[in-house]
């Protein structure tokens, strides 16, 4: 009959998409054949640039064909000239683009265009920059291209404060910003190192050569620097106090503390005619340079770790030559020497002892100082007092109330205990998925407090039950 | 889409395999076609691809090995020649082409000691950031897959002393969604509920260990090769939060039952 709309049944309809699904299928399957074999017959040519495209289009994880594609235009850099390969780069960094509009989240796609990037005769690295601006904009978090545009800046000496002032524009603008708070968290190192001359000399241009990790070397920020840091984090959370990135990188600022690096406790047995040294962290002896003297003279001993397999060890074991301290009536004055740290440690094994301990007390050496101790405690008295500002007004948010807990533990950590201990109780309440973190923080930090009291009263036992 | 996903056959093998031996039903997959299949993806280098005619890749060479070693057959494969393929990836700045699933590879044929083990440490610290987490590169942003593999790493090669096990943990625990899924990074939705359900364990695993191994029980026995040691974990992982020593590790009972 003419003029009537054909309908189609549902079935009808499946079996079409199924012819579809199975036409397309061959026409993939006998391309990607096609590669494998030119590829295998060592063929690199315009066909061969043209059937990666077509697949890498639809398929830009498909890694091995990357590979191929690589090889075939490292070899027409062996046949073009400049001019030419120049434009294929460009030709390239194009298609590149259409395969990350559709999939601005492949690695295949932003590893080839880094590769092609390196190799253009003439890279346009303002254009590259403006490509992560863009994609940026419509992702902030895509870490692929925050990664790309790490390798861009790097090329081009796009200098830090440029960098810094497109993280500024991201915080202000958008919430989810994670991705430009961890990127100011490396910029700002670079661009206002602590010098150790003076504090005030901010701005000025950094002179190391490597790049300062921001969690475990030199990541000092100058105390101008800082206080902007502050105020800039503060207003970030005061504005969203539920925005996180805020927080973790608050936490940061406030705590960049190096641990002072010492021998925490030397032993001396005159029956074991051993010495055991205790470390603040786990070295490894034969690296760290550790010297035994005795009454003067160096010793020749040999360092055992106490674990079995690694070569870091928080503390280590030697034997004395048999018969040097036995006499129980002799008394001897050890020092061991850590000559990595420029650091030593003396032990005095007094007459009629039959051993020797020799430490610091725990309040000495600020053992459980908290981390977020690098701050004068000024600074830390003022973050503070702003938190509780802010915990007045949002008495049930959980961010706060760490932060807090953290601050009072880096202020005074006996003073603060009641206090801490309410706010973890709160902390477990409103935020029940951590309670069980929070418990174990909170536990730890009571057992400190107790070591801390057993201290300042000068007992030798205490109970960590209940703790 | 199977066609489609061929790139990363080998590795979907092994997610597979896994889920099946976790539930005990390994015994319903082909181990001799599987083994068949590994054997044609291994090339001439060493190395191990997706699948034929693929190039080989490191996080193919570490899924194969894995297969393997879930089917204890690593003998159907040249393991010297994987070795040497690995230790050959290993940049001057101790990263490796093609991620940092290198050091796996090489510990479950407990071979550390042929690679430099000093510059991977530092290359791998070199990545740590400023919320104590990991990223792909020196600069990259903290991710939960990182994590997981830099923190292995570190266990394996004793350095977990360099990790800030309260901030981690602190990191890691803030991952689990209302729902209870777990999140690779903050302000994400949640990714693989089993994968992360390991990963969260493992990393909480590894903060215990830091914090008080003799509380947990949880030191490795000091027989163990390091091959079983990787076993001892996942081990640990599928335990979830049964074993009542463990009770700093307290994931939702949901999440580990996937």
């Amino acid at each position: 009959m003419h003029g009537r709309v054909k309908v189609k049944t549902t079935a009808q309809q499946e079996e079409e998409k199924r012819k579809e699904r199975e036409k397309k299928l061959k026409i993939y399957v006998a391309a990607r054949d096609a590669c494998f074999s030119k590829r295998k017959d060592g063929v690199f040519d315009e066909e061969a640039l043209q059937l990666t495209q077509q697949l890498l289009s639809s398929n830009p994880d498909f890694a091995t064909l990357w590979n191929y594609r690589r090889e075939i235009l490292m070899h027409l850099e062996t046949v073009k000239d400049k001019d030419e390969v120049q434009k294929i780069y460009e030709a390239e960094l194009l298609f590149l683009e259409s395969c990350l509009k559709v999939n601005p989240k492949s690695y295949g796609s932003w590893h080839h265009r880094g590769w092609v990037s390196a190799r253009l005769p003439r890279p346009d690295w303002a254009r590259e920059l403006s490509l992560c601006d863009r994609c940026l904009s419509l992702d902030d978090r895509n870490f692929h291209c925050w990664d790309y545009r790490r390798m861009v800046v790097k090329m081009s000496g796009v200098p830090v404060k440029q960098e810094l002032e497109f993280t500024d524009r991201l915080i202000g603008s958008n919430f989810s910003n994670y991705s430009s708070w961890h990127y100011r968290s490396t910029l700002l190192p670079l661009l206002h190192p602590e010098s150790p001359e003076a504090t005030s000399q901010c701005g000025d241009p950094p002179h190391s050569s490597s790049p300062p990790s921001p969690q475990t070397h030199f990541h000092r920020v100058c105390e101008e620097q800082l206080l902007k840091e502050y105020e800039l984090v503060q207003n970030a959370f005061f504005t969203d106090p539920n925005d996180q990135s805020a927080w973790f990188y608050y936490r940061w600022l406030l705590g960049r503390a190096e641990r002072e690096e010492m021998i925490s406790c030397v032993y001396v047995s005159r029956e074991g005619e051993r010495v055991a040294v205790a470390f603040s962290r786990p070295v490894n002896a034969q690296s760290a340079g550790l010297l035994l003297v005795l009454d003067g003279q160096p010793q020749k001993v040999e360092w055992q770790s106490v674990h079995p397999h690694f070569k870091h060890s928080p503390v280590w074991i030697c034997d004395l030559p048999p018969g040097t301290i036995s006499d129980i009536t002799n008394e001897h004055n050890l020092t061991v020497h850590w000559t990595e740290k420029h650091t030593h440690r003396d032990c005095a094994l007094y007459t009629g002892r039959s051993e020797s301990w020799c430490r610091d007390t725990a309040t000495d050496l600020e053992l459980f100082r908290s981390e977020l101790s690098v701050e004068k405690t000024s600074v830390l008295q003022s973050e503070l007092q702003s938190v509780n500002q802010l915990q007045e007004l949002e008495p049930l948010n959980k961010w706060c109330l760490l932060t807090i807990i953290l601050l009072m533990r880096a202020l005074d950590p006996l003073g603060y205990e009641k206090e801490t201990l309410a706010h973890f109780q709160t902390l477990r309440e409103v935020d029940s998925m951590r309670s069980a973190y929070y418990s174990d923080l909170c536990s730890k930090f009571m057992i400190e407090n107790t070591i801390l009291k057993m201290e300042y009263a000068e007992v030798r036992v205490f109970s960590i039950s209940d703790r | 889409e199977y066609t489609l996903s061929e790139y990363l056959r080998m590795s979907g093998i092994y997610w597979g395999l896994t889920v099946m031996d976790l539930m005990g039903q390994l015994q319903r997959m082909n181990q001799q076609e599987i083994t068949d299949f590994i054997k044609a993806c291994q090339h001439e280098c060493g190395g191990i691809s997706a699948s034929i005619g693929h190039d080989p890749h490191l996080l193919y060479t570490l899924s194969a090995v894995q297969i393997l070693c879930l089917y204890d057959s690593l003998d159907a494969i040249d393991v010297d020649k994987v070795v040497e393929y690995v230790k050959g990836l290993q940049r001057e700045d101790g990263s490796f082409a093609g991620d940092k699933w290198g050091n796996q590879t090489l510990i479950y044929h407990g071979k550390m000691d042929t690679i430099n083990v000093d510059k991977a440490v530092e290359f791998v610290l070199s990545c740590m950031n400023f919320d104590g987490g990991f990223g792909c590169r020196p600069g990259s942003e903290s991710h939960a897959g990182q994590i997981y593999c830099c923190t292995g790493f570190l266990s394996l090669t004793g350095q977990l002393h360099q990790l800030n096990a309260d901030l981690l943990g602190w990191w890691l625990c803030e991952r689990q969604l209302p729902s209870g899924g777990l999140n690779g990074r903050p302000e994400k939705s949640v990714v693989m509920l089993n994968l992360n359900a390991v990963l969260f364990l493992v990393c909480r695993y590894y903060q215990s260990m830091f914090d008080n191994t003799d509380n947990l029980n949880m030191l490795y026995p000091p027989n163990l090769t390091p091959e079983e040691q990787l076993n001892h974990v996942t081990d640990t992982a599928k335990a979830g939060g049964e074993a009542s020593q463990t009770s700093s590790i307290k994931a939702d009972e949901l999440m580990v039952r996937l």
